[in-house]
């Protein structure tokens, strides 16, 4: 790593004087991502910026994941091979799926009444069906049986064969 | 705000639509920012762990989206568009999940360095007595950044410029305050 002109050997001597001997702030809490994100892009606050500022004093955690977070930020998007986002869009987001899955038994439920409906008219229909065609066939037996009782009749009348 | 990379001439995705669980607005926002999750978990696998491969970093970006819906969208519903673009807020979230990805890899395969240097050094904690010479806020909260990112990091003035989103002569100008009032210090006692 390039070394910058001003880090000379006399003021680190007196900077690892002062470090040993200063106590170290306990740190405040790591800032939330909306904070460091603000804070990333200069959108911070003067104040929110002092206290992150203040907190990476005292946080080794924070200001590597902030040096990182810099070198990340100047990448340039690649390109995402076609199955990774694929993978991405079959989420399907828990809310979505409990939108889907209450329109999907609103219209269950719809059809299902519906095909009740329908059902119940044919097996009435059929019902009603097969009773008037029983008493048909009763009609036709009993006129059958007056017919072969009457054409003896009529034979014999008018001799009809 | 930082603009969006590779983003010109598109609108905002929706977030309402988004978290409410839009089907068409959660693929857009797939469509969208995957490239930027998937170029950060790539280098960041890269600094931290070199030895992964690209299914791991699949496994990886996919970890990012089930954090960002799992839960009702939990994650997606703390993002505050109004404090920063979305981009560098996934970028933050990203970070912190291929980190995650790689800790619960078996051990060894993160460096050790890399992770020391994440988890951070303890706190020192100081001798009482020697401490008394030091009034207290003598150095303000940036002063003493500078000098630990310049003496503890070996950091430039321009690579602490850019990440604190200063002027590199502002950086110079507080390493300089910050020395006179060190030497000032130590000259009394």
């Amino acid at each position: 790593m390039k070394r910058d002109p001003e880090n000379n050997r006399e003021d680190r001597i007196l900077w690892e004087r002062y470090r040993d001997v200063s106590r170290t702030d306990a740190a405040t809490p790591c800032p939330d991502a909306n904070s460091l994100a603000a804070f990333l892009e200069g959108a911070a606050s003067k104040r929110a910026g002092v206290e992150i500022e203040k907190h990476l004093a005292d946080c080794p955690a924070c200001r590597e994941s902030l040096k990182e977070l810099r070198s990340l930020l100047d990448l340039e998007p690649s390109a995402v091979p076609h199955r990774v986002r694929e993978r991405a869009k079959e989420l399907v987001p828990e809310s979505a799926r409990r939108e889907a899955f209450r329109q999907l038994s609103g219209i269950y439920w719809r059809r299902a009444a519906a095909w009740a409906a329908a059902a119940a008219c044919v097996v009435a229909a059929a019902v009603t069906g097969m009773e008037l065609g029983n008493r048909a066939v009763i009609d036709r037996t009993k006129i059958a049986s007056e017919v072969d009782f009457i054409l003896p009749f009529h034979q014999q009348l008018f001799g009809i064969q | 705000m930082r603009k969006e990379r590779g983003m010109k001439n598109r609108g905002r995705i929706n977030l309402k639509k988004l978290i409410r669980g839009d089907r068409r607005t959660w693929d857009e926002f797939v469509d969208r920012y995957s490239p930027v999750i998937y170029s950060a978990v790539w280098k960041i696998f890269r600094t931290h762990c070199p030895q992964v491969n690209e299914y791991d970093v699949e496994d990886a970006v996919q970890e990012v989206f089930i954090r960002l819906v799992r839960r009702d969208y939990r994650l997606l519903k703390s993002y505050d568009p109004s404090r920063s673009s979305p981009v560098t807020w996934l970028t933050i979230v990203t970070r912190s999940t291929a980190l995650d990805c790689l800790r619960r890899r078996k051990p060894g395969s993160v460096s050790l360095d890399n992770l020391a240097r994440e988890i951070g050094e303890p706190p020192r904690a100081g001798s009482a007595k020697a401490a008394d010479i030091i009034p207290p806020g003598l150095l303000s909260p940036r002063q003493k950044l500078v000098l630990q990112l310049i003496f503890d990091q070996g950091m430039n003035a321009a690579e602490i410029a850019e990440m604190l989103g200063v002027d590199p002569q502002t950086v110079r100008s507080t390493l300089h305050k910050a020395i006179a009032k060190l030497r000032k210090l130590f000259q009394k006692s």
